[in-house]
């Protein structure tokens, strides 16, 4: 049940990670981080890309997805839409900064919201 | 005939307004726009292209590790903790210092590590693993991402400070 990888879905993989990438970035734009806040952009786009992997988790379970649309929206729009080294190097700037409430939201909040989310997303869809 | 004089009796012929507006103000215009506009399209183009390099280099790592559904996912781990200690080193170095372009800057960290780690294989891979039975490998690979992926981002800080720190020492020779 494993993606063919042929150049044209490694090409799709590519270009729909490109796409979440630009998502995220305009997400930060429109919420741009203010100075000892939360960063509600990424924890945004964290949920919605997590819920976004639940669900086409769920729908693969159920060959409503092809095992190359799972490959294609899973690792590439919610891999690049979702991100990891900005969430965890924000909080450590916000423990850098002793904003120690928002550095703790940030953990708890982002892990609660996006496990959340996807097990939503998977309940949902499969 | 000179080219800039080409370029302006072409301008002239494609556009009679050109006339009326003075020109000064067209000026103005103009070099708003090469000022703003391309800038900021530059670093969304900058942003599109990092997301393919970071994509590609998760996609081979998931591709060069192997995994299952009821695995500890230590391919997507080890992209995370890599990411967020070169996040971190970048913040303490490159992205401290407003010397280089934005665009280089935002397509490095938000385009390339950005687009490289990944939170939704993260909550994913919980929810299989949990549907799986396999609740005590989710509850380790939650702590592992949470205490590696800090740890991860202080250690790249800490290299990058280290490595600022041997530049300016040798910028005071």
């Amino acid at each position: 049940m494993t993606s063919a990888l042929t150049p044209a879905v490694i090409a799709t993989v590519l270009g729909t990670g490109a796409a979440g990438a630009v998502g995220r970035y305009l997400m930060m734009r429109v919420l741009p981080v203010k100075h000892g806040r939360v960063p509600l952009a990424i924890l945004l786009v964290n949920t919605v890309g997590s819920g976004l992997a639940g669900v086409v988790v769920g729908f693969a379970e159920r060959s409503v997805l092809s095992p190359d649309a799972r490959l294609i929206l899973l690792t590439g729009l919610c891999g690049a839409l979702t991100t990891f080294s900005t969430w965890t190097v924000d909080t450590v700037r916000l423990i850098r900064e002793r904003r120690y409430l928002p550095a703790a939201f940030n953990i708890a909040g982002t892990t609660v919201l996006a496990v959340g989310a996807a097990t939503t997303g998977y309940l949902l869809a499969r | 005939m000179s080219t800039a004089a080409h370029r302006g009796l072409a301008r002239t012929r494609a556009s009679p307004l050109v006339n009326v507006v003075p020109a000064a103000n067209t000026g103005l215009t103009r070099a708003h726009h090469k000022g703003r506009y391309p800038q900021r399209m530059r670093t969304l183009f900058a942003v599109a292209v990092g997301g393919v390099i970071g994509t590609a280099l998760r996609l081979a790592l998931d591709l060069v590790l192997p995994h299952s559904d009821r695995d500890f996912p230590l391919d997507t781990l080890l992209i995370n903790l890599l990411g967020s200690c070169a996040l971190g080193c970048l913040a303490a170095t490159f992205l401290a210092h407003h010397t280089s372009p934005d665009w280089l800057r935002t397509g490095l960290s938000t385009g390339v590590i950005g687009s490289f780690t990944t939170l939704s294989a993260v909550a994913v891979s919980l929810v299989t693993l949990v549907r799986n039975g396999e609740s005590g490998v989710a509850t380790l690979y939650l702590a592992a991402s949470l205490c590696g992926g800090l740890g991860a981002a202080v250690l790249g800080h800490a290299i990058g400070a280290r490595l600022r720190g041997y530049a300016d020492d040798e910028a005071e020779r």
